[in-house]
């Protein structure tokens, strides 16, 4: 092959190329003409631009779908769009941040600075709205894309261990461990639960989501709402004490929340499979 | 030329009326039965195509179309009337085709595990000839997410905004991951012919 004729196929290559991104282009004229004496170049061409053979559906499968789906139609109501599900969300974990803070008390409050408090309390807001946006966009299959969810956890993971890093002290805890160990289980014992009854909330929109991203969400919105009580209710205020013993759960929620979720998905294979 | 001409016409022909498929979908979402049969009658050829070009057997790709069709009536009310239906509807397909993947490795698995090895464990796609069994055999040397994208542009016909919806993904990904695997099926489509 001459070197012209390579450097015409570069650019018939180039012209494809473009041609992937906007299907119904038509080629220059230069390239028809190359295309005529460049049997490699004829050969790409035809597998870009040629529909591959048609794959027709029987008309008995067809029917049989129908049927079956005729048989179960009843009207639905279609989901909200991602921002009224988002604002759905914010306004649940509001709910029950502020209720669980009515009933756990908010002895946490009276240690904290006024920067300590206006500070965490963005970071837990910045990380509901976050985490309800993430939430709202996987019910939406096909919607346009977001910021993906295991990014969300990691910027929204390393503002958190910043953010309280500065606004609190270095100190040594004022409690044993066994004292520090009841606050990660009272706050599973909040996240347990909001997880399970956001997962129903969420349920109808589930078959088509992926289950690992959706549970490290469901988690990530559960173990929130745990730390955001506890910020306010705990009386050690401490960098190390918060970090270890209730901003960890975050990420053990979040951990839970994908692993069930991928066991969920293995079940189901495993039961239809 | 004139057959390239033809089959870019196909194509387009394809493509008209996805301007009704929002309004078909409203319909099925309020239960309309003529809906949703007109819905399997205009979405189950492209979606049939996208997993029957997946290195599955004919049956197992019309038993994936099934599956998805059962997982889009069981989403339907996910779907919003202000957005397109085909990458709703694709990634949709997407997981199914993902999930009968993995339910047919398990399988294949559970398989070896109880019998001797089977002889050709690859499944042998039946496209019909006339060139399809080529494009079965060049899109089984990429990467799956490479060939995904490929089967949703090349095979199911769908734009760049499309498929980056469907995916979940960004135009400027897909656009990569399509000329990254465009490039790979250039050289070994040059190095067969």
């Amino acid at each position: 092959m001459s070197v012209d004729a390579v450097t015409t196929c570069k650019r018939i290559d180039a012209e494809f190329d473009r041609r992937f991104e906007v299907p119904t282009t038509e080629i220059s004229a230069e390239a028809r003409n190359h295309l005529a004496s460049c049997a490699r170049c004829r050969n790409l061409y035809r597998w870009i631009a040629e529909q591959p053979a048609a794959t027709g559906v029987s008309s008995e499968l067809s029917q049989r779908i129908q049927s079956q789906l005729v048989a179960s139609l009843e009207p639905v109501k279609p989901v909200a769009s991602i921002q009224v599900s988002g604002l759905r969300f914010m306004a649940i974990f509001l709910a029950f941040a502020v209720g669980l803070a009515v009933m756990m008390g908010a002895a946490g409050l009276r240690q904290m600075t006024a920067e300590q408090f206006l500070g965490s309390g963005l970071l837990l807001a910045a990380g509901a709205v976050l985490f309800s946006l993430s939430l709202a966009r996987q019910m939406a299959p096909g919607s346009k894309r977001g910021i993906p969810t295991w990014l969300v956890m990691a910027l929204f993971g390393s503002a958190a261990l910043g953010g309280i890093a500065l606004l609190f002290p270095w100190r040594m805890p004022g409690t044993s461990i066994g004292m520090s160990w009841k606050c990660s289980l009272r706050e599973l014992a909040i996240a347990a639960p909001a997880g399970v009854l956001l997962w129903l909330l969420l349920r109808r929109s589930a078959p088509a989501l992926s289950p690992t991203a959706l549970g490290a969400s469901l988690g990530a919105v559960s173990g929130l709402l745990a730390v955001t009580v506890l910020q306010f209710a705990c009386v050690y205020q401490e960098a190390l004490h918060l970090l270890l013993w209730h901003w960890s759960v975050l990420a053990v929620s979040s951990g839970a929340g994908a692993l069930l979720g991928r066991l969920s998905s293995r079940f189901t294979l495993g039961r239809t499979g | 030329m004139t057959e390239v001409t033809a089959t870019s016409a196909t194509r387009q022909e394809e493509r008209t009326g996805e301007g009704e498929l929002p309004g078909l979908m409203a319909r099925y979402q309020r239960g309309e039965a003529a809906a949703i049969e007109e819905l399997v009658r205009r979405l189950s050829a492209p979606l049939l195509r996208f997993f029957s070009f997946s290195q599955v057997s004919m049956s197992e790709a019309e038993d994936l179309l099934q599956d998805c069709w059962l997982r889009i009536h069981r989403s339907r009310q996910t779907y919003r009337a202000s957005e397109p239906v085909l990458p709703w509807i694709f990634a949709i397909a997407r997981h199914t085709r993902l999930d009968g993947h993995r339910r047919r490795q398990r399988r294949m698995f559970r398989e070896v595990l109880v019998a001797d090895p089977p002889e050709n464990p690859s499944h042998v796609p039946e496209t019909g000839g006339d060139g399809a069994d080529d494009l079965v055999d060049l899109l089984g040397q990429l990467p799956e997410s490479q060939r995904e994208v490929i089967l949703m542009l090349k095979v199911s016909g769908m734009s760049l905004e499309e498929v980056a919806r469907a995916t979940a993904s960004s135009v400027g990904a897909i656009k990569q991951k399509a000329h990254r695997a465009y490039a790979k099926l250039r050289a070994l489509l040059a190095k067969e012919r």
